[in-house]
């Protein structure tokens, strides 16, 4: 397979997968509209809230992103090592400079954020500045860069939005049904069969629903490090590079203090080191099979 | 019939203006990246003269590198003045940039690098400069294939000739320089 038609193919999943949530979202919607055939003006409000809220996140993700990994920016003369490698792969990509983030910690690892590529942030952390030869940084930065190219940085915040609205949906409608649904019950009494069947199908979506979205946003995210990886690859024209760069950084041992749940996915490699559950509910696909597909080019 | 016919020239007038404005699209990207070439290759001429004055104080490398590195850098400055064709261009820099290694060995080899910080400052810069200009022309090119696909595709071959879109021509590597960027490689990573 050569890099071109990975490029190709990781997209075409991107699609389907974006199309899936969709309908997802529309689907409950409409089911939650359907039991609350009363309340729709009060799912109407439930909608505008979190389209105000994706709003917000839209813009400032990226600032609370960097504020709770606690990373610092730096220019040029803090680094100019780091600072001309990226300026290097930005002239080879058309990309403009992204703003530089260090996160003073000894474990290797690097994401992207921003909403396009002219809000792009870099963050490394000074493990990887050290640890890292010439060519392995340049495979990093080229990875996280093709993930501004591709516009995955925008990719994964509107995702994160997507689950949290359907999070926050799900919420409501089971704490609606708590303080309403008693009353409701006892006054259709025995007669109500069909209603009684449409509200069990929807606490069980309400309840499934977030769980169903969070394990979309992971078969994305999972999709979109492919992707980066081929990307990098036809940057720097050495996949080698980025190959023995994520082999390092996944046998490091030292865990990254700044990472959390929450930001996990952001990370070239999963900063959080727990084997459990591994394939579902990873943020990224196994570093080994990625190695493997990079050794392979 | 008068329908179909308007039909018919609604679909070629559309079929032509998307494959235009493709056309189009294209050509500024390799506008572009061509004035990011050029850019780089200024800001070598500008560090190059402070590079021959250096070495010729510090170390003692072979004159006739230096003087040839000052001949082809006016050479290159006067063909970027009048015409400044890619491949003309390439020829040249080319050349430069063979030299820009040749000196680099040289420097390298020599044992008080150390005492001359001026040098080694300078050195970097060049390396840097180097790194740019080989990725400004890997973008370059890039950009240059893919417009010079659309431009022989159908249906955009039929049209593109006759609205002046030639191919571009590309920013080569001579095939030596080729060899040595692979060399390099190595190197770096064994050095770490």
């Amino acid at each position: 397979m050569t890099i071109y038609t990975q490029i190709d193919a990781n997209k075409r999943k991107t699609r389907l997968i974006m199309a899936l949530f969709i309908i997802f979202i529309s689907l409950i919607g409409y089911i939650f509209g359907r039991i609350y055939g009363s309340g729709l003006s009060g799912f109407g409000v439930a909608l505008i809230i979190s389209g105000v809220m994706s709003f917000f996140s839209y813009y400032y993700s990226d600032k609370v992103v960097l504020l709770l990994s606690s990373a610092k920016q730096i220019h040029e003369k803090d680094n100019p090592h780091f600072f001309h490698t990226v300026e290097n792969l930005c002239i080879g990509s058309g990309l403009p400079m992204p703003k530089i983030y260090i996160i003073e910690d000894t474990a290797p690892n690097a994401f992207a954020t921003g909403r396009d590529p002219e809000h792009a942030v870099l963050v490394a952390t000074t493990g990887l500045l050290q640890k890292l030869e010439k060519l392995e940084l340049e495979g990093v930065v080229a990875h996280e860069l093709s993930h501004i190219k591709n516009y995955d940085i925008r990719l994964m915040s509107i995702v994160v939005i997507l689950v949290g609205v359907i999070s926050l949906l799900a919420d409501w409608f089971i704490r609606s049904f708590w303080w309403s649904g008693g009353r409701r019950r006892e006054r259709r009494g025995r007669g109500g069969n069909i209603g009684f069947i449409l509200l069990a199908v929807g606490i069980v979506l309400a309840i499934l629903s977030p769980v169903i979205a969070t394990l979309l946003k992971l078969a994305i995210s999972r999709n979109r490090e492919y992707l980066a990886d081929a990307s990098a690859a036809l940057l720097t024209r050495y996949p080698d590079g980025l190959a023995s760069a994520l082999e390092k950084i996944a046998t490091d041992k030292e865990p990254l203090e700044a990472a959390n749940a929450g930001t996990a996915h952001l990370y070239i490699v999963n900063p959080l080191k727990s084997d459990i559950m591994h394939n579902l509910f990873s943020t990224h696909p196994p570093v080994g099979e990625r190695i493997q597909r990079l050794r392979a080019m | 019939m008068l329908i179909i016919i308007l039909v018919i020239i609604a679909v070629i007038v559309v079929l032509i203006y998307t494959t235009y404005n493709g056309l189009v699209t294209a050509k500024v990207r390799v506008d572009q990246s061509w004035k990011d070439i050029d850019i780089q290759l200024k800001k070598r001429y500008d560090l190059l003269p402070d590079l021959v004055e250096t070495a010729k104080k510090a170390t003692a490398l072979d004159e006739k590198i230096l003087t040839e590195v000052t001949r082809l850098r006016s050479e290159g400055m006067k063909v970027a003045a009048t015409e400044s064709t890619p491949a003309k261009r390439s020829q040249i820099e080319g050349q430069i940039s063979s030299m820009m290694r040749d000196i680099k060995i040289q420097v390298e080899a020599y044992p008080d690098i150390k005492s001359h910080g001026e040098l080694q400052s300078l050195m970097d810069s060049v390396s840097d400069i180097e790194d740019k200009i080989a990725y400004a022309r890997q973008f370059y090119n890039a950009n240059t294939g893919e417009y010079n696909t659309k431009v022989r595709v159908f249906p955009a071959v039929l049209i593109a000739g006759m609205l002046g879109f030639k191919s571009a021509e590309y920013f080569e590597a001579p095939e030596e320089e080729r060899k040595d960027v692979k060399v390099d490689f190595s190197e770096t990573s064994n050095k770490g």
